[in-house]
């Protein structure tokens, strides 16, 4: 045990804690219960799920440090628990990195909300007018090579995709 | 009852000390382990709830806060008097505080007890309103049901206009148009958002379910696992085996426990009170 505390007694160098601190915890636990739910019944949007998160870690941070020692425990359990943790930050980040960018890649993939939707179908509208080249004719190339190959070869037209004119409507990414 | 039987410590470690500090790193390296355990359907929570918000406010409004705040109180409660057990094995010098050990240990498996209790009314309660997974969510007409009356409730919204003939036309040129011509399908829906998105809400309740039970199921057996070994540390410590000097047993089923309350105290607000 590396713990030389001044408040130690003669028990094989554990560091024990006092009754009354394990009396407070309880308490702060017991109100932070009833300020969570009672915070739950007011709306606040997204920042519900927030707030809710913030009480949590910090009941369970009371727990950790206290109830499980860790506090005054050797720092090696501190940071094993810690290094966990820094994993399950890494684990989160890229599915929401994932899940966070969906919508600017294709925004029939975002099933949030038909309204945010056409918001964004909207804006690509805004910026597809400001390239309608470039994309007139990427939707051509597009078009050509996976939908109208059959009818092309059919008909044995020869498309010129550098002169046709873009389509409403295609200018949507897929 | 006020006796010890003394610990002789493994002929690999110089002490007592060595050895209980040597045990509690593996128990702190098989907590991580459990923390990224859960962690792994906690993301599927944050993934499901960020790609079906309005759904997973409806589905969880049927959920019971009241008994998951009892079900809070009584977990944080257990962890209370389990920490109060280690702490008396940690200070009892000749086995005067055996009994207090042992009294703290019983309770705090009867409050897992009544932790599985509670659980039980709630999984029933569930089970017969068909709020489930998959595929049995779609064989209970009523949870769909239940779920029109979340929407009700939620969004204060007229959901009688779900079964008008109107909608279901919508419905079945939704599911014919595919998600290949999305900008048609938008502006064509763009009169009857309220209907898409309810439609949309009432399809995908099961996953809030599947998340629930997967959370809810796999923290139960953690429930199950940390009353068997507090039960087992309770025989021990009956027979006076903790005392200053080795006291490892109840600490690291301690650790478990609390391991177990963490796990909660997120699991609660997440599943009850978004």
């Amino acid at each position: 045990m590396s713990q030389h505390d001044t408040h130690h007694d003669d028990h094989g160098g554990h560091h024990v804690t006092p009754l009354w601190l394990y009396h407070l915890i309880f308490g702060g636990l017991l109100c932070l219960t009833v300020i969570t739910v009672w915070i739950a019944q007011f709306d606040f949007g997204p920042a519900n799920t927030v707030i809710a998160m913030f009480v949590a870690t910090i009941k369970a941070s009371l727990v950790a440090l206290f109830f499980m020692h860790l506090l005054h425990d050797e720092r090696l359990n501190a940071l094993t628990f810690g290094f966990g943790l820094l994993f399950v930050c890494l684990f989160f980040l890229f599915p929401l990195v994932d899940i966070g960018t969906r919508t600017y890649i294709d925004p029939i993939k975002d099933n949030a909300s038909i309204l945010k939707q056409e918001k964004i179908v909207k804006a690509q509208e805004v910026h597809a007018k400001k390239h309608k080249k470039a994309l007139g004719n990427l939707s051509n190339l597009y078009n050509r090579s996976f939908m109208n190959v059959a009818e092309d070869e059919a008909e044995a037209k020869p498309v010129p995709a550098a002169t046709t004119e873009p389509v409403e409507g295609d200018s949507t990414a897929k | 009852m006020s006796t010890i039987i003394t610990h002789e410590h493994a002929h690999h470690f110089y002490d007592n000390e060595q050895q209980a500090s040597s045990a509690k790193l593996g128990m702190w390296l098989f907590l991580v382990t459990e923390v990224l355990l859960f962690s792994g359907l906690f993301v599927a929570y944050t993934v499901v709830k960020s790609l079906h918000p309005e759904m997973w406010r409806v589905a969880s409004s049927q959920l019971d806060w009241v008994m998951g705040s009892v079900n809070t109180l009584v977990l944080i409660t257990s962890s209370w008097t389990v920490a109060l057990a280690v702490r008396a094995a940690q200070t009892n010098e000749k086995g005067e505080k055996n009994s207090q050990i042992v009294g703290l240990l019983a309770f705090t498996i009867l409050c897992a007890f009544g932790f599985l209790i509670v659980k039980y009314f709630e999984y029933s309660h569930k089970i017969h309103d068909g709020l489930l997974w998959g595929k049995s969510y779609f064989n209970h007409p009523e949870a769909i049901e239940h779920l029109k009356e979340g929407i009700k409730q939620t969004f204060s919204m007229d959901v009688t206009a779900l079964s008008s003939p109107e909608f279901l036309a919508g419905l079945k040129a939704h599911t014919a148009a595919g998600t290949h011509d999305g900008q048609h399908l938008i502006h064509h829906y763009a009169s009857t958002v309220t209907y898409a998105d309810t439609l949309m809400t009432v399809e995908q309740g099961h996953l809030f379910f599947g998340v629930y039970f997967l959370l809810t199921g796999l923290h139960g057996i953690h429930v199950v696992i940390g009353m068997s070994v507090l039960a087992w540390v309770l025989v021990l410590a009956q027979k006076g085996r903790f005392y200053k000097d080795y006291y490892t047993p109840v600490e690291l089923g301690g650790l478990y426990w609390h391991l177990v309350d963490l796990i909660w105290i997120y699991l609660f607000p997440l599943l009850y009170l978004v």
